[in-house]
């Protein structure tokens, strides 16, 4: 084990040096595998959305379902944990002084496993066997494969999620009474969701669902299989948010040359999201059978419990850009906008990501509630939000992220025509998702069934008044693969072909007046009990209901 | 408002205390929520 003294070498040479070859030659991986599902994930989007539209027929041999279950698959789980992983490992490595090789080993084994899984599930899928879109819900069935497969990728992520807490612990333990670097802090955060929040989804794939396809059992428990899913799903939701908001509260800053807004604040916004995410996924069931009115209440009150971070983050970051703002002489009450870096991608597609995460937040708040879900629910206008929350304010922040993270790790540097790329990138990509996930929200209040191939239901009415707005569904699709091809070629020109030079980790410091944080926030075991028994509160009462009170189970169903 | 007391102390820095276009800002972020409520409310309403 390293000595106190060794550790704080390597943490000077870490920021002094940058990062070191193998720590960047594994991150890169993990962004390249990222980017290169967003390219293919793109595509297969393209497709579908033109096929949703009416416009593409699609060949005999694919169907509107396998595209959409690929399609998800590869943006959902692929890109996002890959990228999330690659940028989380490149902060610990930077912020903590450098990857431990035991550490290092783990990501590259989770690298592995992670890739190996992603396979097993796309064959089947390509082969027509697993159809059932990326929530999976029995009673579909896919081949067996596709579930190992996701079994898989899975215990890769464990694998990288108990990487980072050795390489936290390591570092916690060579500097005591010290906190945890910030972004290490977000980074712990996130892996105990990843872990915590894919154990149900573990139990429902293992237990459950495996036993069941290969038919070793004959029947599953629907809401059982359901309940655990969303355990999972939507904590997976809150992983990507909290990735893109760990860039909102310590890159983004640096970027517009300001400052952090409060430390203490960030950290309980992070223990906060860490400690009511789990729970939020019941949401997703709220129009479920079997579920008692009173349950389904304290559900909506738990989902709605997490807006409350999301608010202290709002305000922190009007509240950083203002200050920064009229410190470089921005006036007026809101003219001091100007003032902020607009013409810097980095700046700008996170900046957008936030913007856009208002509407999004207002209709996650809106449809967590039972009377007006029913309105939206299973509409096209769930996949808006979907595209909205996902599509913009995680993307467009990842997207930010690569202009700086792919330079750095590459030992190149973004260049004045990469960062004009970008920012042309970053406005095709606005309108483009302002086109699709707008016509989507529309059509949905207007009845558009979602998880649905193109009819016009034997040319009703109400369905073909649908049509003008698929169609803005399909200009925002081609709008958004050419915004794909554009950052696609942004982040090969960064990792091979960008001029050699030395890229800064940029971290913005807290104030010099800041308030010290207290070191209760340090305690990530008395976090994870809470989080625990909050998960309990909201879990235990519905799923021995579903247990004790078993509906028939189901068969397998192959419903395409 | 601990930014507004650090800033008195700072000369020809005081127009920063306020942060009044942090307030207009998270004031349209309320308003777009309650507007998501009554858009959604209204359609129910009138569909029940």
């Amino acid at each position: 084990m390293q000595t106190a003294k060794s550790q704080t070498f390597k943490d000077k040479t870490s920021k002094v040096m940058g990062i070191n070859k193998e720590d960047a030659l594994l991150t890169k991986s993990y962004i390249f595998v990222a980017f290169m599902a967003l390219l293919l994930g793109g595509i297969l989007g393209l497709v579908q959305g033109l096929n949703r539209a009416g416009l593409l027929e699609l060949p005999s041999w694919v169907n509107y379902y396998q595209v959409l279950t690929a399609h998800g698959l590869i943006l959902v789980v692929v890109l996002t944990a890959f990228f999330t992983i690659g940028y989380f490992y490149a902060g610990l490595s930077h912020t903590l002084g450098g990857l431990l090789p035991i550490v290092r080993k783990m990501a590259w084994i989770g690298f592995g496993l992670k890739i190996v899984g992603f396979v097993l599930a796309v064959i089947p899928i390509i082969m027509g066997d697993a159809s059932v879109m990326y929530t999976f819900y029995p009673p579909m069935a896919a081949a067996p494969m596709f579930y190992i497969g996701l079994a898989l990728i899975v215990v890769g992520v464990w694998m990288c999620a108990f990487g980072a807490f050795i390489n936290v612990a390591n570092w916690r333990k060579n500097h005591k009474g010290q906190h945890v670097p910030i972004l290490a802090f977000f980074a712990t955060g996130v892996f105990v969701l990843l872990f915590f929040g894919s154990l149900p989804v573990a139990i429902e794939v293992i237990v459950m669902i495996i036993p069941w396809s290969f038919g070793w059992v004959k029947t599953i428990n629907v809401m059982v299989a359901r309940t655990l899913f969303w355990a999972f799903g939507h904590t997976l939701v809150n992983i990507w948010y909290l990735t893109a908001v760990s860039a909102w509260y310590v890159i983004v800053p640096k970027i517009i040359g300001g400052k952090r807004w409060s430390d203490t604040l960030t950290r309980v916004v992070i223990i906060a999201l860490v400690i009511m995410n789990i729970t939020g996924g019941f949401h997703h069931q709220i129009v479920d059978p079997g579920i008692s009115p009173s349950v389904k209440f304290m559900h909506v009150f738990m989902s709605l419990a997490i807006g409350f971070p999301s608010l202290m983050t709002a305000w922190a970051m009007f509240a950083i850009f203002e200050r920064t703002a009229r410190k470089q002489g921005g006036k007026g009450l809101i003219g001091w906008y100007k003032k902020m870096p607009w013409k810097d991608v980095r700046f700008l597609a996170p900046m957008i990501a936030m913007i856009a995460f208002i509407p999004a937040g207002a209709g996650g708040i809106a449809q967590s509630t039972n009377q007006l879900d029913q309105v939206v629910h299973n509409t096209m206008w769930i996949v808006g939000h979907f595209h909205l929350t996902l599509g913009m304010s995680v993307v467009m922040t990842f997207f930010g992220i690569s202009y700086w993270l792919v330079p750095y790790i590459s030992k190149r540097v973004l260049t004045p025509q990469i960062n004009k790329l970008g920012v042309i990138q970053t406005w095709i990509w606005t309108v483009g998702m302002i086109f699709m996930s707008g016509s989507m929200h529309w059509v949905g209040l207007l009845g558009s069934p979602r998880r649905t191939s193109f009819t016009t239901y034997g040319d009703n009415a109400t369905a073909l008044s649908w049509s003008p707005y698929l169609m803005f569904l399909a200009v925002g699709g081609t709008l958004l693969i050419i915004g794909v091809i554009l950052q696609v070629y942004a982040v090969i020109n960064m990792m091979f072909f960008a001029p050699k030079g030395e890229t800064e980790f940029p971290i913005a410091e807290v104030e010099e007046n800041a308030a010290k944080t207290p070191y209760w926030t340090e305690r990530w075991g008395l976090w994870i009990v809470i989080m625990l028994l909050v998960v309990a509160m909201a879990y235990v009462i519905p799923l021995t209901e579903f247990i004790v009170n078993a509906p028939p189970g189901s068969p397998p169903f192959k419903t395409w | 408002m601990g930014a507004a007391k650090g800033n008195k102390k700072k000369p020809g820095e005081a127009h920063e205390a306020p942060l009044k276009g942090t307030w207009i800002s998270v004031g349209v972020l309320g308003v777009v929520i309650l507007a998501t409520y009554l858009l959604l409310y209204g359609l129910y309403m009138t569909r029940i």
